[in-house]
């Protein structure tokens, strides 16, 4: 009995009840735009209202923007206008400004996120097209009333299968930078106006080089780009079979395999893509009981995604950044080659031959005959 | 000096000499007048306590005296089987010969005993014989002739099952032991009588499959129960509480049981079970710590079933002790690991709340289990509507005043429903959920680990009569766990646990030989 007094007490005095914190006590920051404004951090958070209603449309959020040296010395300052904490263990994305992501690079800017303790390294970060990523919250989103909260939503793979961006986490930002070959290219988010509302919408990607930001990339090319990095989950992909007729393709998964070999003109690279769909809309009647038919309309998608795919490849070629990744390809499997190439891989990259091969196959053609 | 003078003076002698002296030295005289007023002594200011005189017809100055308690005998059967043959019959012998002879020939009770003590006499009386003072002997006839009433045979209330046998005990120690016979036909089962308590000498039944009983453990039981010195036991779970190993320990070391069919099967697996005159309840040892989610149905019902719902008693169990600490740990240290959703509408209902979580959820729990005790305590109708009322109006009421959060009346709800699951375990579980809601109140999850490895170390430190209940050691093998998270078939039970029986083949090596 002794012992087990003596084991209450140490309970009881060795205890943690500093850490103790009711959820009322805080405020919940749904999402943090950063930009730079006369050499200070100008940060501006977005805080779940609590008070009116939890139905997904009609939830409230406020903004406040704070402003300091750093980005901790800015939030401390948001404790002098703040009775509740703010518990940023729930932040669904960061927004980052052009400005700040042009000249202050990633690593300095993210350097307090990945310190804090509270904060998820799964947080999603965007860039804004916008002047200022402040702009962005504050906003509605299109189907749902907390700015941060859509964004988060139509970038998270498991909420949108869809080809029109690529999620890019706290975590995943980091790993991108720190492996050798590789580029980070992150969501762009701008405004979008429509009956004069104003509301999020993610618009192709933000291109860096190294740590900085180096240009957009619009977001026509943004689901062929997925092609060459091999994260296609579903594409809606439009193409003119013959004069007049027109057909959609429901690609469901794509497989791209890499390789690279050395020629006496340098390396090249090969890529296979494998795209397996099924037809959703055909603008005239084709015969699709008849192989024939199918086998030419594979082959008509095939080439003409191809081309598409190449086009996108010249333009990651004319920013003259390897978004696709592909001296990570030499780096992981070819160390010597990648040590004499490494140092000005970039400058190379344009001038790099590349070979595409893209098969289609339809697995469905949801058999429609028309008379 | 007239007779009333005589034993008047008697008795004053033996006050003053045998006072003192225990009852069992207290031997009888032989002569029927003092004997019979020392025993009227003993029972002074008691008048349930009847003497009755009998005259021989065919002898009158032949004359014999009957005691026992009024309402414990029957009294047809004292009329019939004792006073009617004893005045008719023809009697020749006198002294220890007459008692021989009214023995064998003349009462028609069967079993009759003798005795020569007074402690023997009052056991007997107070246990519903009656006693006869024969003229000129030292002894005194014992004769069953108890015919106080008994409660029925029903279903014990608190073991009931769908399917299976339905007998329950009763409080008849012979009764119930008959229970036992009816289900194992055999000279191995073994049936050891006991008495206990100074005063109320109640009589208790060791019982036992001798060729299945781990002699040991056995031993073990004898040498506590020899020891127990205590006025009187009124329930077995006196018993428990003097002879049980771990006695701080909220957990249970000894089984119990008020299923003649449950005994049957413990016997049957080496245990050993403890009757105790007075009480429907039996003891049963050694006990394992998986006994505390089994369930006599489990045996009569498809092994699919009840292996789920072995599972879900398992798992109902570890629910009801750490879902409200899980959630006070979540709720007041580790934020984070909420998600987004969740967070949001917990931090919403608990928005005016006024008191810290870790008190609201103390709060409720305590409530809730004020709630069951007094739908236990009160009569059945009344204790069913308390506890409606109880949840629904108390609940929601404190809710809509924002006393508590919503949330805390789910996890209290879920909480109370789990714990159900597992009646065997229910008092170890209201203390120890409110230890490790403690812990986590202090520390966090820090604190929950911590009071959920003391309590693994402690139930791993458990054991029954010697037998650990929860063995660690030797090598395992799958016999061993085909009755412990799932209840096998019983074409793959060949054995016995082994920590219980002595001999532990329980079936032939091909139980279904004929499906080869």
């Amino acid at each position: 009995m002794k012992r087990l007094c003596c084991a209450a007490a140490l309970l009881i005095l060795a205890c943690g009840c500093s850490n103790y914190n009711e959820l009322s006590d805080f405020d919940i920051v749904a999402g943090m735009a950063v930009d730079k404004a006369d050499g200070e951090y100008a940060l501006t958070l977005e805080l779940l209202d609590l008070e009116g209603s939890l139905q997904p449309n009609e939830m409230k959020a406020r903004t406040i923007e704070v402003s300091g040296p750093s980005i901790p010395k800015a939030l401390d300052a948001a404790k002098t206008q703040f009775s509740k904490q703010l518990h940023f263990g729930n932040i669904q994305v960061v927004v980052i400004g052009q400005e700040p992501a042009r000249t202050e690079g990633l690593y300095d800017l993210m350097d307090w996120f990945l310190r804090d303790v509270d904060i998820r390294e799964t947080v999603r970060l965007v860039i804004s097209q916008e002047n200022t990523a402040a702009e962005l919250l504050g906003v509605d989103g299109a189907d749902f009333p907390v700015a941060s909260y859509a964004i988060e939503r139509i970038v998270n793979p498991v909420n949108q299968r869809n080809a029109h961006t690529k999620d890019m986490s706290l975590y995943c930002t980091i790993n991108t930078l720190d492996t050798p070959g590789a580029t980070l290219s992150l969501p762009a988010v701008r405004l979008r106006e429509d009956d004069d509302k104003k509301h999020v919408e993610v618009s192709g990607l933000a291109v860096f080089k190294g740590d900085r930001l180096h240009e957009f990339m619009g977001p026509e090319h943004t689901p062929l780009f997925l092609y060459l990095v091999d994260k296609v989950s579903i594409h809606e992909f439009a193409f003119t079979v013959e004069d007049g007729v027109d057909a959609t393709l429901y690609i469901s998964s794509s497989k791209t395999r890499r390789s690279f070999h050395q020629t006496d003109q340098g390396i090249v690279f090969r890529l296979e893509v494998q795209a397996i769909a099924a037809l959703d809309q055909a603008t005239t009647g084709m015969d699709m009981l008849d192989k024939q038919s199918i086998a030419s309309l594979e082959q008509t998608a095939a080439q003409q995604l191809r081309e598409e795919i190449l086009r996108t490849l010249e333009k990651t070629k004319e920013i003259g950044v390897d978004m696709a990744g592909l001296g990570n390809d030499i780096y992981l499997r070819d160390r010597q080659l990648w040590e004499e190439c490494s140092s000005d891989w970039q400058g190379r990259y344009p001038d790099m031959e590349v070979a595409l091969d893209v098969s289609v196959s339809l697995q469905s053609v949801g058999a429609v005959h028309r008379s | 000096m007239g007779k009333k003078g005589i034993d008047k003076q008697q008795i004053l002698n033996r006050k003053t000499g045998d006072i003192n002296r225990p009852l069992s030295e207290r031997k009888l005289t032989g002569d029927l007048a003092v004997d019979a007023a020392a025993l009227q002594d003993l029972f002074d200011r008691d008048d349930t306590f009847k003497l009755r005189e009998v005259i021989n017809l065919h002898d009158p100055g032949l004359r014999f005296t009957a005691a026992y308690c009024g309402g414990m005998v029957d009294n047809t059967l004292v009329g019939d089987q004792i006073i009617r043959p004893l005045s008719g019959a023809r009697l020749s012998g006198a002294g220890p010969a007459l008692l021989e002879e009214i023995m064998t020939r003349v009462v028609y009770i069967h079993n009759p005993a003798k005795a020569d003590n007074y402690r023997d006499l009052v056991e007997a009386v107070t246990a519903g014989d009656t006693l006869l003072f024969v003229p000129g002997c030292r002894e005194v006839l014992v004769l069953a002739t108890q015919g106080y009433p008994l409660r029925g045979i029903t279903e014990p209330e608190g073991e009931k099952i769908l399917s299976g046998p339905k007998e329950g005990f009763c409080e008849s120690l012979i009764t119930n032991l008959t229970f036992l016979h009816r289900r194992l036909h055999t000279n191995d089962l073994k049936m050891e009588m006991r008495t206990f308590g100074r005063r109320s000498r109640t009589k208790a039944c060791v019982s036992y499959l001798d060729s299945l009983v781990k002699k040991d453990v056995l031993e073990e039981l004898f040498r506590r129960l020899e020891q127990i010195d205590i006025d009187g036991v009124l329930d077995v779970n006196y018993f428990t509480e003097l002879i049980r190993d771990n006695r701080y320990s909220p957990f249970r070391t000894i089984g119990y049981t008020e299923r003649p069919d449950v005994v049957a099967a413990k016997l049957l697996e080496g245990r050993i079970a403890v009757f105790l005159d007075g009480t429907p309840v039996v003891l049963t040892l050694p006990y394992l710590f998986i006994e505390n989610f089994q369930s006599n149905e489990d045996y009569y019902l498809s092994f699919y079933y009840t292996s789920f719902s072995r599972m879900l008693r398992i798992f109902g169990f570890f629910l009801t002790i750490l879902v409200p600490a899980i959630y006070l740990a979540i709720t007041t240290y580790h934020h984070e690991v909420l998600p987004t959703p969740l967070l949001i509408n917990i931090t919403y209902e608990r928005q005016n709340v006024p008191f810290p979580m870790a008190l609201e959820l103390f709060i409720m729990l305590i409530m809730f289990d004020i709630l069951r005790e007094t739908g236990i305590r009160m009569p059945s109708g009344v204790g069913q509507a308390m506890s409606v009322v109880g949840a629904l109006v108390l609940g929601s009421a404190a809710v809509e005043a924002k006393i508590v959060s919503s949330l805390v009346i789910i996890v209290v709800a879920l909480t109370g429903i789990t714990g159900l699951l597992v009646p065997k375990l229910n008092a170890p579980i209201i203390t120890v959920r409110l230890g490790i809601l403690l812990c986590a109140a202090l520390m966090g999850f820090p604190g929950l680990t911590l009071a959920v490895s003391v309590l693994i170390a402690h139930i791993l430190s458990l054991s029954s009569f010697g037998v650990p209940q929860i063995t660690m050691t030797g090598r395992p093998r799958a016999q061993h766990f085909k009755d412990i998270a799932i209840r096998a078939p019983f074409w793959q039970m060949l054995h016995r646990p082994r920590e219980t029986a002595a001999e532990t083949r329980r079936m032939g090596k091909e139980p279904r030989g004929w499906d080869q």
